[in-house]
């Protein structure tokens, strides 16, 4: 037996966070568990785990290449870093020079440890268009919850440390358990569910959760505010509101008492199919047995109604008191290294850069430090270039964005792009210069993690493959090229100065201690009960109470309580179109072994679930002549995607759950991968956004389907025969990863 | 004693984390799985319902595969777990066939072709042929990581208990679905959850004696929201918690 | 379509929910298994006839059937077929409860007496030896021996449906009837093909050309009970349990319906019975019709291994039924 080394790091499989143990013999991975002194406890998901099918994956980019050819050929050369980066530099030099900072974009995925590298580099270079998922994901919420909170955090309180679990959990479009986004939350999530009376689940279609849990209620996907308002209704009607903390700590309810009057139950029961006693019960169940909590799901965020819903819902929290209580909502205290966003905070966002935002005159909370990425794709097309640089990390906006060949289209015109990846993706492919990252268990860097009560490390266990960096050293190198004043010498002086707050912290010692958090007694509830927000106590709001009405949002000519809009496109706003697209189309629902647009590449992965299924009710598919299995057409007024069909009993009938985010890896670079086969962004309109942060309508929309003939199928994708085998994965691009 | 798992029905998401876990415990080939999940969505009397059943090898007390293999490569341990001898077995895949949970696997060829074929082997890949080396053309099953009971228990670990003697899959569950113990003992973890919650076993009709129990039930209706201590201290990690010295100035105040 | 049904081990949505086809034995590898329980019967069919119609090229014939082509196309199926002889005693005590095993060591057996048998019929067959004691104690060593490897013989024929019935998790198999099927439709392909042989060898063993009609008659017989044993079975089967009957479902109508038709009953059984009624009637057989009946036995008994093999649906795993 070779030499046995153990190694202790955190996961990043997903926004990540679970404890990692690596054992390595003679340098090389033979084992991954979870870390059992963790706060996961040693447990793990089929994602996290599955990254041993990173590590030597011949698919993997391993050198800096230059494209060769046309955008979208798949010719690339190989190029060294010095090449590359001389190449940003000055592309980026040039651009600030001759057009301004603001044309350089810098754009990221989702949060995967690299906010903080993406907002201080544009910050350094004086552009705040930053193009992120935001809007659609996470944003609308900190926004909204920073109206009441101040800084925008608020979470469900699942660990007991104030004495109680939630008695009443609501999981708002959200499968929390199944792990797809939060995985150390999903780990808490379903341990606090051994201590709570009523589990509500809020999802249009019934899950695993669902099937067993206290009430479960279906609501036509893009009415989750109505849902709210009637909720609020019930409890305002009833009597049932937590008197002592509206009384005392809340400013306006008596508007909001009077906004949601009309929204009957019965009324509520008419927009949102879901019936009238489920509505009542639920709004009982959280008025009564508290605390309570409500996680809420991103699929809100995709929707043009975002800001009001998660006002609405933010209401209903207030209404009843869950703030701050334990096992309640909660905004929790830092721990010692403090807020990790402040490696960008520090740097000022000033006026001339905020009134470069694309989308800031109409979005005034979503583009306030990001751009609006819609808004963007519109202005490349119309035939402005707001965009001379465009330095993207991680994420796939041709994937995730909405009306996927607008976005193609535009960023097909940006001058000169650079992305970093893992692996050649759609972004990729429309790239001029593609930059190898290293995968997490190939870094040193600094895990930050949604609710922030804690930090952790990631700890380098094997070398990159090739000459892969991490995407802390990559944004380094570029910002010390640019703005050396702001940048550091080594990855190391970055990592020493983000967790400099911690006493007689560097990192160094972080990594060996692994995590630095608060909890237990040390984390305090009843926070607007003491000085921390305020002297004398309140919350840190214009009012010092919690804002039913909100003046913030006044001032910006939003209206200050929440409300109910119809979705852009639904049988009710678009009754014409309702006729020749009469289903109502959601991609609200996640995989639990893929993370939004990536894995699927991934062996083990791909293998639980290998093409993109829509669900659809027995009845609609005997209706439309779709058997389980088949493949199906699904149409929108924009375009049409096919994705496998699974009958579904559990899901309202007129309704279909489609898979998001999808491409195929292994489909050739001239297709971005496949982006257009089952994507259901193809399907997506840009044009209907939400009024606050520019959210489209992602996750409701209506469209037809019919079944796919055997001509309709003839991709790669539909022929192989054994994944893996018969095509060639990432393009077929063996030169660029096998060439020494 | 007789080692048996308990898989609560409730709980389980469909993650497919003990897939994975089992995938890296045993270094599987491609296209080998061990434990699956089946997806079971049904709609009796109109009432939709969603459950995902682990399933694994059963170690059934009286297992047909036991019977039918022509060459003793499967036996039965004292402790219940059927195990194979990959140097017995002459892959008749009669196993295969007379399991009635259809949980044996043989290894093919074809369901081995690397991770990445056409590619090299991965690192992994490699140091597995040697630390958990398969034999192509013979036929594997789950054994309840019984590699890690026997190491453990030379330890004086206890399966079920500690982490370190206890299968794989069991350990890694997000949602603690899995329980692993002695099923001859009336008072093991596992026979007190079979007892509580009316476990039942897959097809009892074949009277094969499963060992492999699943509860169901609904979630929710808990009577107590208290936490107990061990969570309101932050269990294991509570050496590590550090409060923001800017806050614990602002709390000072008001303790 | 292919692709819903090419990698079904390892995608979870499609995983045994739905009673799944077993493989094993029927696609890809397992086509030798087929053809090996195939010659399995013909050769065992074919050498129990002979040695009863004392029909020394017949029992050769059926001999090296089993010999040559069930033997090594079961080794080459094998996963490990260096390994062969750990199925035998004295190295493996499986032959107590494994029909794999007992069946190799009926096979053993019978490859042992079958050959001393063929040598004692060839030395009673030819001149060799004039009558004498030693002529009688060689005809009453080939008495024995006939019955001894007849016995053997007739396990090795059924011990392929035994293996099979013993199977729970295959309800259409698991059932008593499946191994006298097997047996009885190696008897009738063993009496067209020892019809065959003589036509070959211009006489059944010591009969002449007009013998053909007593194995006519019998062959009635055989192909008769042949037709009501399916057909008992196909009921039975359809009876017992719902997977069972979904078996049968695919066999009458599903997709081996064709096969099933075409193969077992018309090629199988309607085609020898009627050239059996034919020749009743006419008094003589043409060796054309012969011929054909023949061809229609030996595809019958190709045809039948065929569908029960790939009819064999495991039950499935899931307590409750409704799926959709």
């Amino acid at each position: 037996m070779g030499e046995r080394k153990v190694h202790y790091t955190t996961c990043i499989g997903c926004h990540g966070g679970c404890g990692v143990k690596v054992t390595t013999e003679d340098g090389v991975i033979v084992h991954i568990e979870g870390n059992p002194d963790s706060l996961t406890r040693g447990t793990m998901c089929a994602k996290g785990l599955s990254t041993i099918q990173h590590i030597d994956n011949p698919y993997r980019l391993k050198y800096p290449i230059k494209r060769s050819g046309p955008k979208g050929s798949g010719k690339w050369e190989r190029i060294s870093w010095d090449e590359a980066l001389d190449t940003i530099e000055e592309k980026m030099k040039s651009a600030i020079k001759d057009f301004g900072p603001q044309t350089i974009a810098i754009s990221q995925g989702t949060g995967r440890g690299y906010n903080r590298y993406t907002h201080r580099l544009a910050r350094s270079l004086k552009t705040a268009n930053i193009i992120t998922p935001g809007y659609v994901c996470h944003s609308p919420r900190l926004g909204l919850f920073g109206l009441v909170t101040g800084y925008g955090r608020l979470y469900c309180d699942y660990h007991g440390w104030g004495g109680e679990f939630p008695k009443t959990q609501i999981m708002w479009a959200k499968q929390l358990e199944i792990s797809s986004a939060d995985s150390e939350m999903c780990n808490w999530f379903i341990q606090s569910l051994d201590y709570c009376k009523n589990l509500i689940i809020i999802d249009p279609r019934q899950t695993a959760y669902a099937s067993r849990a206290t009430l479960h209620l279906q609501p036509r996907p893009g009415t989750d505010s109505a849902l709210a308002l009637a909720m609020m209704n019930v409890i305002i009607n009833e009597g049932l509101w937590d008197k002592e903390f509206v009384d005392n700590w809340t400013y306006g309810f008596e508007e909001l008492k009077e906004r949601v009057m009309p929204m009957t139950p019965e009324r509520a029961s008419e927009i949102t199919w879901v019936p009238k006693e489920k509505i009542i019960q639920a709004a009982r169940m959280f008025a009564i047995d508290t605390p309570g909590c409500i996680q809420v799901g991103s699929s809100i965020e995709r929707q043009a109604n975002c800001g009001y819903t998660i006002r609405a819902i933010t209401c209903l929290m207030g209404l009843c008191g869950n703030i701050e209580r334990p096992g309640s909502m909660i905004s929790w205290v830092l721990p010692e290294t403090g807020l990790i966003e402040d490696f960008f905070l520090e740097l000022p966002l000033t006026d001339e850069m905020k009134s470069h935002i694309i989308g800031i005159d109409k979005f005034k909370m979503g583009a306030a430090r990001t751009c609006n990425p819609d808004t963007m794709v519109k202005a490349i097309l119309s035939g402005d270039a707001p965009i001379k640089v465009w330095l993207s990390v991680g994420g796939q906006q041709i994937v995730h964005m909405a009306n996927t060949k607008e976005v193609v289209q535009a960023i097909e015109k940006v001058e000169f792009m650079v992305h970093c990846d893992q692996f050649m993706g759609p972004m990729a492919q429309a790239a001029d210069i593609v930059l190898p990252s290293a995968h997490f268990l190939e870094m040193d860097d600094v895990y930050d993690m949604h609710p922030r009560f804690m930090i952790e490390a990631h700890n380098k266990v094997v070398e990159p493959p090739g000459e892969a960096k991490s995407n802390i050293w990559i944004f380094n190198e570029i910002g010390k090229r640019i703005v050396p004043e702001l940048w550091f010498d080594t990855v190391e002086d970055c990592l020493d100065y983000q967790v400099k707050k911690g006493q007689g912290m560097n990192w160094k010692k972080f990594s060996e201690q692994l995590v630095s958090g608060c909890w237990g007694k040390d984390q305090v509830y009843y926070k607007y009960k003491t000085d921390y927000w305020k002297k004398g106590g309140g919350f840190p709001t214009p009012t010092g109470k919690f804002e039913f009405h909100s003046n913030k949002l006044e001032e910006l000519g939003y209206d200050p309580l929440p409300l109910y809009r119809e979705p852009g496109e639904s049988p009710v706003s678009t009754p014409d179109v309702f006729k020749e697209y009469p289903i109502v189309m959601t991609s609200g629902y996640r995989q639990p072994f893929y993370f939004l647009g990536q894995y699927r590449n991934i062996p083990w992965l791909r293998s639980f679930m290998e093409y993109p299924t829509a669900q659809i009710h027995p009845n609609t598919a005997k209706k439309y002549g779709i058997k389980d299995g088949d493949w199906m057409w699904i149409e929108s007024r924009r375009g049409k995607i096919r994705q496998k069909c699974r009958v579904f009993p559990g899901i309202l009938e007129g309704v279909l759950m489609a898979t998001a985010n999808c491409f195929y890896p292994e489909e050739p670079p001239e297709t971005y991968h496949g982006v257009f086969i089952s994507n259901p962004n193809v399907l997506t309109s840009n044009d209907h956004l939400d009024p606050m942060y520019g959210s489209p309508d992602l996750t409701c929309l209506l469209c037809k389907i019919y079944p796919c003939k055997e001509e309709d199928l003839q991709e790669n994708v539909f022929k192989t025969e054994e994944y893996g085998t018969v095509q060639q994965l990432g393009g077929g691009k063996t030169a660029l990863t096998e060439k020494g | 004693m007789r080692w048996g798992m308990v898989i609560d029905l409730t709980k389980c998401t469909r993650c497919h984390a003990c897939v994975a876990a089992c995938r890296i415990e045993h270094f599987l080939p491609l296209h080998v799985t061990w434990p699956r999940l089946l997806a079971l969505e049904t709609d009796a009397g109109g009432k939709p319902e969603l459950t995902t059943f682990p399933v694994r090898c059963n170690q059934c007390k009286d297992a047909p595969c036991v019977k039918v293999c022509p060459t003793e490569a499967t036996t039965q341990r004292p402790d219940g777990i059927v195990v194979i001898d990959p140097n017995k077995c002459i892959g008749c895949r009669y196993c295969v066939i007379a399991c009635p949970y259809q949980n044996r696997n043989f290894l093919s060829k074809e369901k081995d072709p690397g991770y990445f074929p056409g590619y090299e082997l991965t690192g992994f890949e490699k140091k597995g042929k040697k630390l958990y080396p398969h034999q192509v053309g013979t036929t594997e099953k789950c054994n309840f990581c019984v590699e890690r009971i026997d190491a453990g228990m030379e330890k004086g670990l206890i399966p079920g208990k500690d982490r370190d003697a206890t299968p794989a899959c069991v350990n890694i569950c997000q949602a603690r679905a899995m329980t692993f113990g002695n099923l001859d003992d009336p008072d093991s973890n596992v026979s007190v959850l079979i007892r509580d919650r009316k476990g039942f076993t897959l097809q009892p009709e074949y009277g094969t004696e499963p060992s492999v129990y699943y509860v169901d039930g609904r979630i929710g209706g808990k009577e107590s929201n208290k936490a107990p201590l061990h969570a309101q201290t932050g269990s294991n990690m509570q050496h590590l918690s550090s409060v923001d010295s800017d806050a614990k100035k602002r709390f000072d105040g008001l303790a | 379509m292919r692709y819903q049904t090419s990698r079904q081990w390892m995608i979870t949505h499609e995983w045994m929910v739905k009673p799944m086809q077993q493989k094993e034995w029927i696609e890809k590898q397992g086509i030798l298994v087929w053809l090996s329980e195939v010659f399995s019967a013909l050769g065992t069919g074919l050498y129990l006839i002979a040695i009863f119609v004392d029909s020394w090229w017949g029992a050769l014939a059926g001999y090296l059937i089993v010999m040559l082509l069930k033997l090594p196309l079961h080794l080459i199926y094998l996963g490990k077929p260096l390994r062969f002889w750990r199925t035998m005693p004295p190295f493996s005590g499986a032959w107590r409860t494994s029909w794999i095993a007992r069946g190799v060591v009926f096979t053993v057996l019978f490859s042992m007496f079958g050959f001393a048998q063929l040598i004692t019929s060839y030395i009673l067959g030819s001149d060799f030896l004039a009558s004498g004691q030693a002529h009688n104690m060689v005809y009453f060593a080939d008495v024995i021996l006939k019955v001894v490897a007849g016995f053997f013989v007739i396990l090795t024929g059924i011990y392929c449906g035994f293996m099979m019935s013993y199977c729970k998790s295959v309800p259409f198999w698991n059932t008593g009837i499946l191994p006298i099927v097997i047996l009885n439709a190696g008897i009738a392909d063993g009496l067209a093909l020892v019809m065959g042989i003589g036509l070959l060898a211009g006489g059944v063993g010591v009969y002449g050309p007009e013998y053909f009609h007593n194995l006519e008659y019998a062959s009635r017989i055989v192909l008769g009970v042949n037709a009501v044993l399916l057909g008992t079975y196909l009921m039975n089967a359809s009876y017992q349990s719902s997977t069972a009957e979904l078996s049968v479902k695919e066999l009458l109508v599903g997709r081996v319906a064709i096969i099933f038709w075409l193969g077992i009953v018309l090629f199988g059984i309607i085609m020898p019975l009627a050239i059996s009624f034919i020749s009743m009637f006419t008094g003589d057989v043409t060796t054309i019709l012969l011929v054909a009946a023949i061809i229609g036995h030996t595809a019958g008994a190709f045809a039948l291994k065929y569908c029960i093999l790939k009819v064999g649906i495991y039950k499935p795993i899931l307590p409750k039924s409704l799926v959709f």
